[in-house]
């Protein structure tokens, strides 16, 4: 693979991004035949068609990318990650649907590794793995329905969201391969402000963080590798009356959703 | 380019971002149309994240943070939502509720039978035995 849609080339012309087109329709056309529908889905057409358009996407993608163990995890956690959006889309039953948004969960913690972001996939699995889907899960098993049931097995407008899809698809990544292919503005965002990681009225960290400023191996500034410690003083000293909100909208929530899954006629019972 | 750049993890996003899109256009369960838009949500959030990493920048992960916070407030009052709705109707079928549509637009009606549940032949209406039916009066006695 010598050039994908968004490798660099010393033309500037990226003859590569009208290829996007074939995957796309492909793999559209797979979660088409694969979405539920009364008189049956033929899964292995559809997931072989999938997984076809799937596969090309990533080389059209990832052509020009060499070999080495950060493309391999990329290609793994993302794999895995719009492996589990495709299955959370199909799966007739919604259990089943909730366990594989953990999947989906899990590819994008994965990635947010790979992008030195650690504390957020701590946080992410804890938060949609460990309390969303857990509560999706308890109202499931609440509000069961046998299959097959009108609102598991058919789908509205199938063709049509998936034509809607694909088109989304297709002119965000040729917006993305046209951006790619202007060398001096994506240049600008490589080289970045490395400063602004750094910038926190917090004294002694801001210290720590202008000795830390270095470029990684491919040119991208490099985030401060103590994760965790420079995210809370970013959020507590730029964000802080943000963190105090979210904490109101948290309360606000809470209450509010006790209030709205009352049973009517318990109204006084809060 | 011997790894990943910032395009690639956010095609990757796109793809995630426009699966939920599909999900959230072509499924009826309410459950499950909510958890589409999580994984829009999740998409979005990737993109945050990548352009945190290649800005060198902190301030997308903060972002992320607080799109956490709002995602699980709107996951309690989601599910609140839907709980009460599946009281009313006993079915988390969104089309049941195609009653708050536009005036202009056709109602959905589903044609096939699901599969099992075939409609049941109507049963042949016989008159009770032993008591004639009511007949109307012929004009000519014979």
């Amino acid at each position: 693979m010598t050039a994908g849609m968004f490798a660099i080339t010393e033309a500037g012309a990226y003859p590569w991004s009208w290829w996007v087109l074939g995957p796309i329709s492909v793999g559209m056309l797979g979660i088409y035949q694969l979405l539920p529908r009364p008189e049956g889905t033929s899964v292995r057409t559809g997931g072989f068609l999938a997984v076809f358009g799937l596969a090309g996407l990533m080389a059209l993608v990832l052509g020009g990318v060499l070999l080495s163990v950060e493309t391999v995890l990329f290609c793994l956690f993302s794999g895995v990650a719009v492996c589990g959006a495709a299955l959370l889309v199909t799966l007739a039953n919604p259990a089943r649907a909730a366990l594989a948004f953990t999947v989906v969960v899990l590819g994008v913690a994965g990635l947010f590794l790979l992008l030195a972001a650690p504390f957020l996939m701590g946080a992410n699995i804890i938060v949609y793995a460990g309390a969303i889907v857990v509560t999706f899960l308890f109202v499931l098993m609440l509000a069961q329905q046998h299959l097959p049931n009108d609102a598991d097995s058919r789908s509205r407008e199938p063709f049509l969201a998936c034509l809607a899809g694909g088109s989304a698809l297709l002119l965000i990544l040729l917006a993305l391969g046209e951006d790619a292919g202007k060398l001096e503005s994506y240049q600008e965002v490589r080289e970045g402000r490395a400063l602004e990681a750094t910038r926190s009225p917090v004294a002694p960290v801001r210290r720590a963080a202008e000795s830390d400023l270095r470029l990684d191996m491919s040119g991208v500034p490099a985030l401060p590798a103590d994760n965790t410690a420079f995210l809370g003083a970013n959020l507590y000293g730029r964000h802080l009356i943000a963190v105090e909100l979210a904490g109101v909208l948290l309360v606000v929530a809470t209450l509010g959703a006790i209030a709205v899954a009352q049973r009517s006629g318990t109204g006084e019972a809060l | 380019m011997n790894s990943p750049d910032l395009p690639h993890y956010l095609a990757c996003a796109a793809v995630l971002f426009v699966l939920g899109l599909v999900g959230f256009l072509a499924r009826r369960n309410l459950i499950l149309m909510f958890l589409s838009v999580e994984l829009m949500v999740q998409g979005v959030a990737l993109n945050f994240v990548a352009f945190a990493r290649f800005r060198g920048n902190l301030d997308g992960q903060s972002f992320v943070l607080f799109m956490l916070t709002v995602a699980a407030c709107e996951a309690a009052l989601a599910l609140a939502l839907i709980l009460a709705l599946y009281r009313t109707q006993a079915s988390l079928d969104v089309s049941l509720w195609q009653n708050l549509r536009e005036d202009d637009l056709d109602a959905t009606e589903d044609d096939e039978p699901l599969p099992g549940m075939m409609p049941e032949a109507p049963l042949p209406s016989l008159p009770v035995a032993g008591i004639a039916p009511a007949r109307p009066e012929e004009s000519n006695r014979v």
